[in-house]
């Protein structure tokens, strides 16, 4: 994977330019607002990692990995035990947290891995369902009763700042490394999986061992999302951090955005975080219904995403003589 | 020594034996044919070299080492490339990705760089024909260009030893013919092949050497000439054909 | 061993088995993973609920209404929703299917709020003792009524025109539209008769549990345990599964930890789907048992 291949198509200077000044107003963001928005910003950006993350297992491998969620619980946890039971720094226990997540995921990922379409969707459900039972039962994690995290040293407006870059950094990293892999050997590798598993293994590719890749780093992603999270929260519960809720609504963005696409996800993240925001945050009693009804229509009006739009609409103007040949 | 050799190789599915003691060898350089009707065991039989299945009795060895008990993509980095009767593109990317993905993954592409990866692309896109729609996205092909792209993946994994299933089934008499020109010259690059077909004057053309199989078993081995001769094939096999005339073979 | 935990475990096992046959027909026949069965199953419970609370309607004199109000319901969704959602795939239908799950779960939370209510007939109390094991009478009620309707799916699955044409249709719906099944209808027809299903073993539940939008979640769980343990595709498996969920569950509750038992049942169904994915039994298909 070291040896970076450019792909075929051409990308153009216009989207990396918009993508760069994006990256610059969101750095800067924070000398212009405060409070609030900085946290729905926040979340915003650990949201679009996680979908990044999970585009790497749904979008690129296409396996269906509907309970996610179970890393970001996972690293939230392993930070909280590290941080109060054996009073470790964030650092290490956040790089800790993450390590822990991925490990899990690659030991699990060899048997369960093999399993096609639903059976690995249910099995993932299971998994998640299983460490949250677990998690509640042993007296470490505090139980169902919940665990508290030491707070964050200094002030609320240092707090605010800390998270939002740490979030935002994340969430570059997530961008990077998507790109990087999909860029490389791995990435074409598991393109290739996605739609012909027999023909790819023929052609010399370790279908398992890729798969089982993709799933380590998505899972290390969402492990430090956990992470960065439960420090944020300072208080833990196994239904907050296990809710199967989390998965779904990342499962959302990933295909509102459009699955398999490098910025896709982190679009369908911050349309879909910043809409519930601005649309509905105030109807918390029908939040999950205006959630449902939002599945229900990208399903039937834009199964290819934000970016499936944007690109037909790119072709439409770029193809109006020849529609044939040559994309 | 024989490039492959299969000895005494059997399997069955739930109790029919789709492939039952079979022993051939494949000499360096060589194009043989595997004939027989269908249901036979020929892609059984290029599925058990190939690994994708699992062999119940017997050994296949490759270059004098046995290659059970390997999975798939180790057997193909040992250079046996193949194609299916089936073409499984790779949907979503361009043909040349496509292509890519054999050189990518091939033994020594660890060791290759950027440019040598896009040369042996290029490469390979022009010996199979393929360039003028290089980046067309594959959904685009054609059935005969479908049957060139799967060629041209296997071509860029540099094998040793090509399988190819049926590539001419499907195909009109120019375009076989074509593929005919095209297995020979890469025959002339130094690459064995085996190559299962139905189109019977191309295989009977194309291969030094003919194995017939019938109900799972090898019943006859030999030049084309001989092998056309042997009643026991005719029986089985080309009688049926010689009413019907040559050669095109409807698919699905 | 004790006898009363094996009849405990027996007894709502059978509910089990009869919540999962909606789930695993869908699968079996569509190939659809369907997460929307729980809000179905927790709808079912409502109408046994206000039946019984607002108009004094024997709880099992609810079932059919519950069967009919679910099927049109089921019927609505697949010909409207999910027929057009199939063809983008597994992904899509897992996610479709949990939005209407989602959707349907908050409007009955916004109508009915989340307050638990409970089903509770006169004859709720009563009960029998056999051999030490005490049996309350509902329980077995709910047994028997949950075999009956299992034996009345598989009469219609083996014996009917329009079952034979669903497992047709299972076992290759291609074929099946060749010899002149309408899979379109047939789609409907699997989906509205699952969600009946479900809805009626909803129905039975709510005489046991506690009634709150959340039912459905909960028994979700459990349709999939079940599921996994029967192999998908078969009533007698999904029978079989909610019996050996059932008891598993009540043996790791009293011998165990009551803590356990969930984390039990979801270990074995990641290990059963790791080593064993056609389920305990091998895969069947509807009403053909090889």
């Amino acid at each position: 994977m070291d040896k970076t291949v450019t792909a075929a198509r051409k990308r153009s200077p216009a989207g990396l330019i918009i993508l760069v000044l994006a990256a610059i107003i969101l750095a800067l963001l924070p000398l212009v607002i405060q409070g609030y928005w900085i946290r729905v910003i926040t979340s915003l950006f650990m949201y679009a990692a996680m979908a990044e993350a999970l585009n790497l297992v749904v979008g690129y491998a296409g396996y269906a990995a509907f309970g996610n969620g179970v890393f970001f619980g996972i690293g939230a946890y392993m930070t909280a035990i590290l941080m109060t039971h054996y009073k470790w720094g964030f650092f290490p226990a956040s790089a800790i947290s993450g390590l822990t997540a991925m490990l899990i995921a690659f030991i699990l990922g060899w048997p369960v891995l093999r399993l096609r379409g639903h059976y690995f969707a249910i099995a993932t459900i299971g998994i998640n369902m299983a460490v949250m039972e677990i998690v509640t039962y042993v007296g470490i994690t505090g139980g169902g009763k919940g665990i508290s995290l030491p707070l964050y040293p200094g002030d609320i407006v240092k707090q605010g700042m800390f998270f939002y870059y740490s979030m935002f950094i994340l969430m570059l990293v997530s961008i990077a490394i998507t790109a990087w892999i999909v860029h490389g050997r791995l990435g074409y590798g598991l393109r290739a999986i996605k739609t012909q598993p027999d023909a790819a293994e023929v052609m010399g590719i370790d279908t398992t061992l890729y798969k089982v890749y993709a799933w380590s780093i998505s899972a290390l992603i969402t492990g430090i999302a956990g992470s960065l999270n439960a420090y944020w929260l300072t208080f833990l519960e196994p239904i907050y951090v296990f809710d199967i809720m989390i998965s779904v609504e990342v499962f959302v963005m990933v295909l509102l955005g459009g699955p398999g696409t490098i910025l896709g996800p982190i679009l369908g993240a911050f349309f879909l975080k910043l809409l519930s925001e601005l649309v509905w945050s105030q109807f918390t009693l029908i939040h999950m219904g205006v959630l449902g009804l939002i599945i229900v229509v990208i399903s039937l009006f834009l199964p290819a995403g934000l970016m499936g739009l944007l690109r037909q609409a790119g072709r439409w103007r770029r193809t109006a003589p020849q529609s044939l040949g040559n994309r | 020594m024989a490039l492959l050799e299969v000895r005494n190789v059997s399997r069955s599915f739930g109790g029919v034996h789709a492939v039952n003691d079979v022993s051939f060898a494949i000499n360096e350089g060589e194009i043989v044919g595997l004939i027989g009707p269908n249901g036979a065991g020929k892609t059984t039989v290029m599925n058990l070299i190939s690994g994708l299945i699992t062999v119940d009795k017997g050994e296949i060895f490759f270059q004098g080492q046995p290659l059970s008990g390997l999975k798939p993509h180790t057997i193909a980095r040992k250079g046996i490339a193949r194609t299916f009767q089936i073409v499984k593109p790779f949907q979503g990317m361009t043909v040349r990705e496509n292509v890519m993905i054999g050189a990518l993954f091939r033994a020594d592409a660890a060791g290759l760089k950027r440019t040598h990866i896009n040369d042996i692309v290029r490469e390979t896109l022009a010996l199979l024909e393929l360039e003028a729609r290089a980046d067309s996205p594959v959904e685009e092909l054609n059935l005969a260009q479908r049957k060139h792209l799967e060629l041209a993946r296997a071509m860029a994994m540099q094998p040793r030893l090509l399988l190819l299933d049926e590539v001419m089934a499907g195909l009109n008499l120019k375009e076989i013919e074509k593929l005919m020109h095209l297995v020979r010259r890469l025959n002339e690059r130094g690459i064995t092949i085996l190559v299962i077909e139905h189109v019977m004057k191309a295989v009977m053309n194309l291969s030094h050497r003919v194995l017939v199989m019938y109900y799972g078993g090898l019943i006859a081995a030999g030049p084309p000439e001989e092998v056309s001769q042997d009643p026991r094939v005719i029986e089985a096999y080309l009688g049926k054909r010689r009413q019907k005339g040559p050669v095109k073979e409807v698919q699905q | 061993m004790d006898w009363q935990v094996i009849i405990n475990g027996l007894l709502l096992g059978g509910l089990y088995g009869l919540a999962a046959i909606g789930f695993s027909l869908i699968w079996g026949v569509m190939n659809i993973v369907d997460l929307a069965q729980g809000a179905y199953l927790t709808l079912g419970a409502y109408i046994t609920f206000w039946l019984f609370n607002l108009w004094g309607v024997d709880p099992f004199l609810t079932l059919p209404i519950s069967a009919l109000v679910l099927f049109g319901l089921g019927y609505l969704i697949e010909s409207q929703i999910i027929k057009r959602v199939l063809r983008y795939g597994l992904v899509m239908m897992l996610v479709v299917t949990y939005g209407l799950n989602l959707l349907l779960q908050n409007a009955m939370l916004v109508a009915w709020s989340a307050d638990y209510r409970s089903v509770t007939p006169a004859y709720s109390g009563a009960g029998l003792v056999i051999g030490g094991a005490s049996i309350p009478y509902i329980r077995l009620a709910l047994f028997i009524a949950a075999l009956l309707l299992v034996g009345l799916l598989t009469f219609f699955l083996s014996r009917t025109r329009m079952g034979n044409a669903i497992r047709a249709t299972s076992l290759n719906r291609l074929a099946a539209s060749f010899v002149g099944v309408r899979t379109d209808f047939i789609y409907a027809l699997t989906y509205g008769l699952a969600a009946a299903t479900v809805g009626m073993a909803g129905s039975l539940i709510s005489m046991v549990y506690t009634v709150s939008p959340s039912l459905g979640g909960t028994f979700m769980t459990k349709i999939f345990v079940v599921t996994v343990l029967g192999g998908f595709g078969s009533i007698s498996g999904a029978v079989v599964g909610g019996l050996i969920l059932g008891v598993t569950e009540a043996l790791t509750a009293s011998y165990v930890a009551p803590g356990l038992m969930n984390a039990v049942s979801f270990i074995m169904l990641v290990l059963i789907l790791i080593f064993r994915p056609q389920g305990l039994f091998g895969k069947q298909f509807y009403g053909v048992t090889n």
